[in-house]
């Protein structure tokens, strides 16, 4: 089972990336609007991935996965933004963000961070999560 | 008997007598010195695994699997540096030189100092 955290203020443009996940019956996921519910949210879940999106109620996404990285580091994030790759980078350097969603991601980008997922999982040397598969 | 584990990401063989890689997350190999009471009793290394976007905890949990209990660094982000305090291993810095041996000597002796939050790399030291 993944458990996945969607942290975005605005869901709507998040709604067919989030179908593309709740289809996977090895997902669970839970939604928050503001930086603050979801970081008391990671102190005392289990959470394995955090999906944030262009806005949270409360903080920019980058300071927030900066925040997240220093409560939980082994957590894993993706963040949708607008920013080029190049400047994406440059923005989130050394927080470990496994993937750059574009703005209103559809269910083909679910299915390839899942598959990013399952290829972490590979290296680390664990049982692949299986949740690409579906 | 106090035994230690320095880890040091290394380019090409790596081996005391090798270079220091400068981002720990791409380095060919990890040069493990070990001490015992102080004294280094064995040099061996392992290859590093292959990086991915956003893997940065993949060389942090084959250094604890290793029993690694220091690691010396030029630079490295924020999220795998709270990835190694949570796991025990305590991160030095020293940025200055390429060579290996020089600086786990100066580890040994007490030279080095453990990274501080405001000297990681990266968007999120700004």
């Amino acid at each position: 089972m993944l458990s996945i955290m969607l942290a975005a203020r605005d869901s709507k443009n998040l709604a067919s990336f989030a179908v593309g996940l709740e289809q996977n019956d090895q997902i669970e996921m839970v939604h928050v609007d503001s930086a603050a519910k979801a970081l008391e949210m990671v102190r005392n879940q289990d959470i394995d991935l955090v999906v944030v999106g262009e806005e949270l109620a409360d903080m920019r996404p980058i300071e927030f996965v900066s925040q997240l990285v220093t409560i939980r580091p082994m957590i894993n994030t993706a963040i949708v933004s607008g920013l080029s790759p190049h400047d994406f980078h440059e923005a989130t350097e050394g927080l470990g963000v496994l993937m750059q969603l574009p703005p209103s991601p559809s269910t083909e980008d679910a299915a390839a961070l899942l598959g990013k997922v399952d290829d972490l999982s590979a290296l680390l040397g664990r049982p692949k999560t299986g949740v690409a598969k579906q | 008997m106090v035994r230690v584990r320095i880890a040091i990401p290394s380019e090409g063989l790596g081996g005391l007598d090798g270079t220091r890689a400068g981002h720990f997350g791409h380095c060919d190999v990890f040069t493990f010195v070990d001490l015992e009471d102080g004294q280094i009793k064995e040099v061996s290394t392992i290859a590093n695994v292959e990086h991915m976007q956003g893997g940065c905890m993949v060389p942090v949990n084959l250094l604890a699997e290793h029993k690694v209990n220091a690691l010396i660094v030029g630079g490295i982000g924020m999220r795998p540096l709270m990835g190694f305090r949570q796991v025990g291993i305590t991160v030095y810095h020293e940025d200055q030189r390429a060579e290996i041996r020089p600086v786990v000597e100066d580890l040994i002796a007490g030279k080095l100092l453990v990274i501080d939050d405001n000297q990681v790399c990266g968007g999120s030291s700004k």
